[in-house]
């Protein structure tokens, strides 16, 4: 009788802590993350507040355009700062032109070309202290219109972006969260190449004689004026605007090439040649027909970014991998390209770098910025056998301009202005401090 | 609901502890457990090896086991059982507590890829915890043992994610962090040696 009552209890407590357990078998999953959302105003809002303001802090420098005694350099997302760079051993900040969503600038005479998401706005900054919007054109880049997930109408713009640090759950079954032996279902997130760590470059030659000069911008810029025309890129295409009347522009063309065009990052305009830098490849776009375009040449690399400069014989392109970033493959170096034959470039010799991104040439000077391995100056008179001059330490470099024998290098931390006249003996004129915020 | 696990569960324990007075030295033991681990939607199969000592109706050790639910780790942890009626065949109790250390299959790649080297995925252990009650079925006076066992087992999971984001202004490397708790029956037979 014991040892049934015993087998009875054992039964039972198996078979109450089973049920016990089983409602409370459950699987959970949580994710904490910072998101950011947007903060919206309407277009006409923001085109009445484009106006000269006063000087900002430089935070998160983009693309940098140099005329004159003035360089321009984009906020990214924000506008652009006016720099009175008359002096380059002491430039001032001058004043902060507020344009949203505003990532590409090119200069031409007078006049400041800006994109505000999907619009192109054209200001005049005759007097930097006093800009004033004068036209727009509407939808000139509709790629534009998805921001990061939104959809935006016409007639709205986002203005800022506000962090919220955020607890969410994450269902856990069969096709979501850690599941089965590790199978990995996450959600979907955006990876970003860091293509907005963009200033401009300039190969220092003196070819355009066009009655209002355009200013100089470079090997990472999307924007890019030949004579009278405004090239931009985006993701797949190229359009061409006609800015014959300065503050008139008129769209006339847009190209769609073929798939390998399906990621373009920069423009580079050069005598009647445009070289277009995509992920997979460089593209020599001739412009005898400006309002046509017609591609000449392709040369095929490695799935990496590319800024690109060029001189009449030779294409210089940087390549290099990213940091987390699309710039999938595994390849940092300089490769010298010939383009005596346009229609056929070929590659001469290749380089190592370390991380290299914009680059520059004046003569035969050519400058690359090496990401954290710093500024690098060579002597480029025999592309077959580049030597190396000199190497300034700066963090993070971005890009370069040499302009009247002054360097303008983007980095980590500053804006900074070298003199390089005196090609064994250059000194640093000046910084600009960006403060990381 | 106290009153009926007391009567059930711990009940015995002590009555049966009470009756089991014989002297006995410490013995060094080991267990050896296949078994399954059931989840909300889900089973998979589990081992686990526990060595320590036994002492009377008590029995303590370390452990190590391989846990491929959700995500696959190897638990570390102590371990607890009171033996019914130590010299007969009988129920017992026991329960576990440790870390839980991801063992990553490759799922969760550590590094974006040959050409960034950056990291991806940072795993981290997690809690381990177990409970339950098993039945010894003994094989000879040594107290060799088949055992049979069913336990609730929790095991906690973490991971950061280093993703890259845009943050309105530039891109930016972020860590999101990932949390899975896993609450399972498990079953279990073996040998005890």
């Amino acid at each position: 009788m014991k040892k049934i009552y015993n087998i009875l209890q054992t039964t039972c407590s198996v078979i109450l802590m089973t049920m016990l357990f089983t409602t409370c078998v459950k699987d959970s999953g949580m994710k904490k993350t910072t998101v950011f959302t947007p903060v919206f105003k309407t277009s006409n809002e923001v085109r009445a507040s484009i106006k000269s303001d006063n000087a900002e802090q430089i935070s998160h420098p983009g693309k940098i355009y140099v005329l004159g005694n003035y360089i321009f350099m984009n906020e990214i997302g924000k506008g652009v700062h006016i720099i009175d760079n008359s002096n380059p051993a002491s430039p001032v900040n001058k004043a902060f032109i507020n344009i949203p969503g505003n990532e590409d600038i090119a200069v031409k005479g007078n006049t400041l070309y800006a994109d505000c998401f999907t619009d192109l706005m054209v200001i005049d900054i005759s007097d930097p202290s006093n800009v004033s919007l004068k036209t727009y054109v509407p939808n000139m880049f509709p790629d534009r219109q998805y921001v990061f997930g939104y959809m935006l109408d016409t007639n709205t713009v986002i203005i800022n972006w506000v962090a919220h640090d955020t607890v969410m759950d994450i269902n856990v079954s069969e096709g979501a969260g850690i599941w089965r032996n590790g199978n990995f279902y996450s959600g979907i997130y955006t990876m970003v190449d860091d293509v907005f760590f963009a200033a401009a470059s300039y190969d220092g030659s003196k070819n355009n004689a066009s009655p209002a000069p355009a200013g100089v911008g470079g090997s990472m810029a999307r924007f890019a004026i030949l004579n009278d025309y405004l090239y931009s890129v985006t993701d797949s295409r190229l359009n061409v605007i006609n800015i014959i009347h300065e503050e008139q522009p008129e769209w006339v063309n847009t190209i769609t090439p073929d798939d390998r065009f399906a990621t373009i990052e920069t423009i580079y305009p050069f005598k009647n040649k445009l070289f277009v830098g995509s992920q997979t490849a460089m593209f020599i776009y001739s412009v005898d027909n400006p309002s046509a375009p017609v591609l000449e040449g392709t040369f095929n690399h490695a799935r990496v970014c590319d800024p690109v400069i060029a001189d009449d014989n030779y294409a210089f392109v940087t390549l290099r991998s990213g940091g987390g970033t699309i710039c999938h493959d595994d390849v940092n170096q300089l490769d010298v390209l010939d383009i005596h034959n346009i229609s056929n470039p070929t590659l001469i010799k290749s380089y190592p770098l370390s991380n290299p991104h914009g680059l520059s040439k004046d003569e035969n000077i050519l400058f690359v910025c090496d990401g954290d391995d710093g500024l690098k100056i060579f002597e480029a008179a025999d592309v077959r056998n580049i030597q190396q001059l000199k190497k300034i330490e700066l963090p993070e470099t971005f890009d370069v301009i040499c302009y009247n024998k002054i360097a303008i290098v983007s980095a980590k931390g500053g804006l900074y202005q070298y003199d390089y006249s005196n090609i064994t003996d250059i000194k640093l004129l000046s910084k600009i401090v960006i403060t990381q915020q | 609901m106290k009153k009926i696990v007391f009567l059930f569960v711990i009940s015995p324990v002590v009555l049966t502890a009470q009756s089991n007075k014989q002297k006995e030295k410490i013995h060094y033991t080991g267990s050896y457990q296949l078994g399954i681990i059931v989840g909300k939607d889900y089973t998979t199969f589990g081992a686990q090896m526990i060595q320590g000592i036994r002492y009377k109706n008590f029995q303590t050790g370390v452990g190590v086991a391989l846990d491929p639910y959700g995500f696959r780790t190897v638990p570390l942890f102590g371990h607890f059982s009171y033996a019914m009626r130590p010299q007969k065949n009988s129920i017992y109790v026991y329960g576990d507590g440790g870390i839980s250390i991801p063992w990553n299959n490759g799922s969760l790649p550590e590094k974006y890829d040959n050409s960034t080297h950056d990291d991806w995925h940072n795993l981290f252990a997690g809690l381990y915890a177990e409970g339950g009650v098993g039945y010894n079925i003994l094989l000879n006076k040594k107290r060799n043992a088949i055992t049979l066992n069913t336990g609730y087992s929790y095991k906690r999971f973490k991971y950061d994610e280093n993703v890259y984001i845009w943050n309105g202004f530039e891109t930016v490397q972020q860590a999101d962090h990932y949390i899975f708790d896993y609450r399972r029956l498990v079953f279990r037979v073996g040998l005890s040696l």
